[in-house]
């Protein structure tokens, strides 16, 4: 039975409230509100550190992988009470993007490294696979060092897309061999091109979402790359899409400049890609003209959140860059 | 789980319709949350037993407006300070002696008199770029001025390796035509100048001395070196003006 239709139906919603005492609060607005708990991980500091988190994915035996760049453990792994599992990786002192795909029944996970000017992609033991380095003889790259990639996507078909969020804003198209197959996107559509995802939400027209951070916008991609949509955002510097169901997941770096102003939060949009939800930020309203009024946070339940995982209870586990090494929070939907 | 009272507002929006003003501005908040309330000062930090917000405020003179949002739930936020600075002169214009880099020339001199503040994001037009060199610039009035104060508005951005000026000097030009030394403002402490925090209204405010002129020359100096322990160390800072007021 899906889990919010069982909780209707028993009317049991626990509030935390007890005689005396305030009600916790509730972040988020509408169908997506969420209770938030700050000291979700367990995981001791000195065995397992952290500098930066970056990113998270579920695999199917429902652990959480994480990017840190921490090199003493780029990689951590927790079960869904916060509890550390295992940790590795010691190679990847920029360990950033993290994208989990299942090929043919094996997982396998796609990391990408900006300093190191690559993307790996390894088992879930670390052990790596393949490599993707910079886009040589082309007329969009120079060197090495101008391709600083911050996300991975991968099509249905198996080729590899690489946004390359702290280089030159290109998307760089891969076919799963590692051959080069075409690069689209760039400083043209893309200002901080951080995150990229495939949206199969409209079955008969695919497309690739990818965030263009620094001016507030998502782009939408046709599978060839040509420009869609953009939706704006204002006041939402988004990170990466994450389309759970009808609706894209984000989280909110900042809401407002400059980039260490701790202004972030997480938000949620649905099927026609309207914000529905802003949890610990201002209520998404949109105007006569269907733009969205600027978003700004409201509540300092997070600084700088990097990335959102959603889970099959459609929780929400938040890791978080440049706040304080802190682990990741989790936000458990009412 | 985190009970509400150990979650912290974040402080209120505040708006402006100018920051650098003549006559008035009007100044509007907002904080989007049922029963909470924005509480202000012109002066003390506020409380919730300061003034309450209820309708947007008209500015008449410099002033620095504190704000905090309140809800019974919820801790108090910080602080949020915001400046506005009012102008008793307005130059005719404003010759800029010093080439601001290609990269942010904003409208030549008349950048720094047009009374727009700069935004975050450098190439809005608003701001003067000027690698390690010193600004120098003149202001011409119609009529003859007594400018009490100057009002230097820059940026200060560590990491984007731009920091303050260290030393302005302000000079007069009097009835016999000579330029004499009107005000003076100098870095006692260098390290203090330099903060991690980002500051996008750094403005410093100069007393000068009783001179009637209509010309009034300004000599910026930047910090100069980036210090020990920064990525570029040993290259010159960054200097940005995006505004002098004159009062």
């Amino acid at each position: 039975m899906e889990r919010r239709t069982f909780i209707k139906q028993t009317g049991i919603i626990t509030t935390g409230f007890c005689l005396g005492a305030k009600p916790e609060p509730v972040l988020g607005q509408g169908d997506f509100r969420y209770r938030i708990d700050q000291n979700w991980c367990k995981a001791d500091t000195a065995a397992f550190p952290v500098k930066n988190c970056h990113e998270m994915v579920l695999d199917k035996s429902g652990r959480i992988f994480m990017t840190t760049d921490d090199t003493r453990n780029n990689i951590l792994i927790f079960n869904k009470d916060g509890g550390v599992l295992g940790a590795w990786g010691h190679e990847y002192p920029g360990a950033h993007g993290l994208t989990l795909h299942d090929e043919n029944g094996e997982e396998f996970l796609y990391i990408t490294d900006p300093e190191r000017n690559v993307v790996v992609k390894t088992k879930l033991n670390g052990q790596v696979i393949q490599t993707f380095d910079w886009p040589q003889d082309t007329a969009e790259y120079g060197s090495k060092t101008e391709f600083r990639p911050t996300e991975t996507a991968i099509a249905p078909n198996g080729d590899v897309l690489v946004a390359d969020g702290y280089g030159k804003d290109y998307v760089v198209h891969y076919g799963s061999k590692g051959e080069l197959k075409n690069i689209f996107g760039g400083p043209k559509y893309l200002q901080n091109a951080h995150g990229i995802a495939l949206d199969t939400r409209n079955k008969s027209v695919p497309a690739w979402l990818v965030t263009s951070r620094a001016d507030n916008k998502l782009q939408r991609f046709s599978m060839e790359g040509t420009l869609l949509e953009t939706i704006p955002l204002p006041g939402a510097y988004i990170c990466r899409p994450v389309v759970k169901g009808e609706n894209i997941y984000f989280a909110v770096l900042i809401s407002q400049l400059p980039w260490d102003s701790g202004t972030g939060f997480v938000c949620i949009l649905d099927k026609n890609n309207k914000v529905v939800s802003a949890p610990s930020a201002s209520t998404p309203s949109y105007d006569h003209e269907g733009l969205l009024k600027p978003l700004y946070q409201t509540i300092r339940a997070f600084k700088h959140p990097h990335d959102v995982l959603v889970d099959g209870d459609e929780n929400m586990y938040v890791a978080q860059w440049n706040s304080g090494q802190v682990y990741p929070i989790k936000l458990t939907r009412v | 789980m985190l009970h509400g009272q150990t979650l912290q507002l974040a402080p209120p929006q505040v708006t402006a319709g100018n920051v650098f003003f003549r006559d008035k501005t009007t100044v509007s908040m907002e904080f989007d949350m049922e029963n909470a309330t924005i509480h202000y000062t012109f002066k003390d930090n506020p409380t919730e037993k300061s003034s309450t917000y209820t309708l947007p405020l008209d500015i008449r003179q410099s002033v620095t407006l504190k704000a905090i949002a309140c809800h019974p739930d919820f801790l108090p936020s910080a602080v949020v300070e915001r400046y506005y600075v009012a102008a008793k002169y307005e130059p005719d214009s404003m010759i800029l002696f010093s080439a601001a880099d290609e990269k942010y020339p904003g409208n030549g001199g008349s950048s720094l008199c047009d009374l727009k503040k700069g935004s975050t994001n450098l190439h809005d037009g608003n701001w003067l770029g000027f690698s390690g060199r010193t600004v120098i610039t003149e202001a011409f009035f119609t009529n003859d001025i007594v400018c009490k104060h100057l009002v230097v508005s820059t940026l200060s951005d560590y990491n984007s390796w731009i920091l303050p000026f260290r030393k302005v000097v302000i000079e007069g030009k009097n009835r016999c035509g000579n330029w004499v030394e009107i005000g003076q403002w100098q870095a006692v402490d260098s390290s203090k100048m330099i903060s991690q925090k980002a500051e996008y209204a750094n403005y410093h405010s100069i007393k000068l001395k009783r001179l009637k002129t209509r010309k009034i020359r300004i000599k910026i100096e930047p910090f100069g070196n980036l210090p020990p322990g920064h990525p570029g160390a040993g290259a010159p800072a960054w200097l940005f003006l995006d505004e002098i007021i004159f009062q």
